[in-house]
């Protein structure tokens, strides 16, 4: 399928700028380039006669502005409760009434001119919020903007000239929320900016709305003039102005491909995860941000399989700031409910830290995971009680992972700890989840080979695959010179999650794999064939593995993971795999 | 005048949502509505005000009130703190 997708090397004539997906899907078609023009404000002071005059102004733009958003507001209402809200507090704003006052100050006592006035008391309140350093705070600063420019615009009598032609593609520097409803209106197909967060309001409801959006494309409004053909790739983050013929064609099915698979994956959303011969097969979602939570249910996943931490310490550049994660854990189990959160500990290399001194030679073999944590047991001890508090106050909702585990010895110590801090939890009084489930990332080989003394310290096993395959075959995946050797769908890969599952099962403890493999459809046939009846994977990926699942039954995909563990190649598994499946569509049944 | 201290309990903290809530509820009242925090006194009707708080889950609030309907206003701002401003009801209608 790869092969098919668009090559980013330019043809004649075209450019490309990379930017970042922020909605999903594709759009093909003129541009229309949106609000570049920078704002000039008056510096003229106003005449000590004109103030009141000066004043009134303001407040009449400010009429005009909120009725404005008001209908705009409508339309919102209709489709996206959450743009209704951000509207909502956006025409607070523009009655504030300190806001008010302040302007009213400037122009009375500095005689400004009311454009100047509502700038400079703007940009105080946008200075304090930068000044909290909150992030949900500094993403909302674009909604206040807005309401800066629509008042500025209003008084300077420019109207909002969007210029916007219809069914057309929007290039801009930096998305309003409300920008996009007027977009929509316009049945825009897609929109380029050359700013934006992924968290910004704006994207959630491009997302929303089902509009093809790519930000941080910078340069965008530089390179594209309107009327040009331009391409809008929210799968892969692009933007491809004046494509070449072939390009277009690419994308043209690419898009066509697009449609029919959102179509097919709406269909196969709704229908129950179960095996042709009824047996239900598992299936979570892998998540490491907020803004993912919505996929839970979009998706119909049973809850988080895998809940990746790391991105709070490379965000907050400190381990001081995680103990405000417990937040982000309540809200994971929100999400998650009725069904379970799994966690994985903190999973860095020893790189991350900044008193580290020694270059490690080799760092994929060196100080990593769970190595970490069992070195730097305040920060074990701080994610653990975090952790903890919040499985305290949400019983059978939270299960730990632990990374990286290669020897038995790790998980006995994590268990320690995590006793001795239970102890700790009942001395204070403070609620805590008595039956709090730990188990093991396999992604080593020697972890494998031992599942089964593993098992009788561990509540349950999760399989990594990434690192599986890294390790089993030595392979480097970062390294070109070898990518050909990251095979993940090796035999010797296959065989070593064999023997962890028949451990787990015998043994009576549960098993799950939650690496990229899962997501592939013929790697899932054969996990489910070896009885691994759990998977986890990223949202939205679930559709089209579920829709693999359920063509066969259990004995079938036994019979083809059997196949497949006896085979001597990576090509071997392949060729196995495609004529099973031409062999069960031979069959009239299906 | 009413003083009453108060903690943030939703998890995401006085975003922009609350904010909003906060100050819709507010303005409905003809009582002077302030709120202490980090030594700040802003004016709690002015939405940007209370966005520059930028109050966490677990952050300590003063309220005052002041006027007419003071004692009315202190309650119905109290039970939407206490509500977690509805976030997990708006969870479960989805």
């Amino acid at each position: 399928m790869n092969d098919q997708k668009y090559d980013p090397v330019l043809k004649a004539g075209e450019q490309l700028i990379n930017g970042q997906a922020a909605s999903p899907g594709y759009a093909i078609g003129c541009a229309s380039l949106f609000n570049t023009s920078e704002l000039v404000i008056s510096t003229e002071p106003v005449d000590g006669m004109e103030v009141e005059a000066e004043y009134q102004q303001f407040i009449k733009a400010r009429r005009i502005v909120v009725l404005e958003l008001r209908k705009i507001s409508e339309i919102a209402s209709a489709t996206d409760e959450e743009a209704h809200g951000i509207i909502q507090a956006q025409i607070q704003i523009a009655e504030d009434p300190e806001l008010d006052k302040s302007i009213r100050r400037l122009i009375m006592e500095r005689h400004y001119g009311a454009d100047r006035a509502v700038n400079e008391s703007f940009l105080y309140y946008i200075q304090l919020i930068k000044n909290t350093g909150n992030a949900l705070m500094i993403d909302r600063i674009v909604d206040i903007r807005d309401i800066r420019d629509r008042l500025i615009r209003q008084i300077q009598h420019g109207e909002l000239v969007s210029g916007v032609a219809e069914g057309s593609v929007v290039i801009c520097d930096e998305l309003m929320p409300s920008d996009i409803l007027l977009f929509s209106r316009h049945k825009v197909i897609g929109i380029a900016a050359n700013e934006g967060g992924l968290t910004a309001h704006a994207t959630i409801i491009a997302n929303s709305m089902g509009i093809p959006l790519v930000i941080n494309a910078v340069g965008a409004t530089r390179i594209t003039s309107p009327g040009d053909m331009v391409v809008v790739d929210g799968v892969d983050g692009r933007l491809v102005v004046r494509p070449d013929a072939s390009t277009l064609e690419t994308y043209r099915r690419e898009k066509e491909r697009y449609t029919l698979e959102l179509a097919e994956s709406a269909r196969i959303v709704e229908l129950p995860s179960v095996t042709r011969c009824g047996r239900e097969i598992v299936l979570r979602a892998n998540i490491e941000f907020e803004e993912e939570f919505d996929n839970i249910r979009k998706y119909r996943a049973r809850g988080i399989g895998l809940l990746r931490t790391e991105s709070f310490f490379i965000e907050d550049e400190g381990l001081e700031e995680y103990y405000s994660k417990e937040a982000f854990f309540e809200k994971a189990v929100k999400a998650a409910a009725p069904d379970s959160v799994t966690i994985r500990l903190f999973d860095v290399g020893g790189d991350k830290f900044s008193d580290t001194t020694t270059k490690e030679p080799n760092p994929f073999l060196g100080w990593r995971g769970v190595r970490v944590l069992l070195d730097k047991r305040q920060l074990l001890r701080s994610q653990l009680t975090a952790i903890m508090n919040v499985a305290g106050r949400n019983p059978g909702k939270i299960r730990i992972l632990v990374p990286m585990v290669s020897v038995v010895e790790e998980i006995i110590e994590i268990r320690r700890e995590v006793a001795a801090l239970t102890e700790k939890m009942r001395g204070n009084g403070k609620p805590f989840d008595e039956n709090l489930e730990i188990g093991t990332m396999v992604e080593i080989p020697s972890a494998a080979l031992i599942a089964g003394r593993l098992a009788e310290e561990a509540d349950f096993f999760s399989v990594g695959t990434n690192d599986l395959t890294q390790y089993t075959l030595a392979v480097d995946r970062g390294n070109r010179l070898i990518s050909k050797l990251f095979q993940q769908m090796h035999p010797a890969v296959f065989q070593l999650i064999k023997k962890t599952a028949d451990a787990a099962i015998e043994k009576g403890i549960s098993i799950e794999v939650c690496g990229e493999l899962a997501s592939n459809p013929d790697a899932a046939l054969c996990l489910v064939g070896m009885g691994i009846t759990d998977l986890s994977m990223s949202a939205a990926s679930l559709p089209r593995v579920k829709k693999a699942i359920r063509k066969y039954s259990m004995l079938e995909m036994a019979e083809l993971s059997q196949m497949v563990l006896d085979a001597a190649t990576q090509d071997e598994v392949r060729l196995i795999l495609d004529n099973w499946k031409k062999e069960k569509e031979g069959d009239f049944s299906r | 005048m009413l003083m009453k201290k108060i903690v943030v309990k939703n998890a995401a903290g006085l975003h922009a949502r609350p904010s909003s809530m906060l100050v819709q509820l507010a303005s409905k009242f003809k009582s002077e509505f302030h709120i202490h925090m980090y030594g700040y006194r802003i004016n709690a009707k002015s939405i940007l005000g209370v966005m520059t708080l930028a109050a966490e889950c677990g952050a300590e609030l003063e309220l005052e009130l002041d006027g007419p309907d003071e004692k009315k206003a202190m309650k119905a701002i109290i039970e939407l703190f206490d509500s977690g401003f509805n976030e997990m009801q708006k969870e479960k209608s989805r």
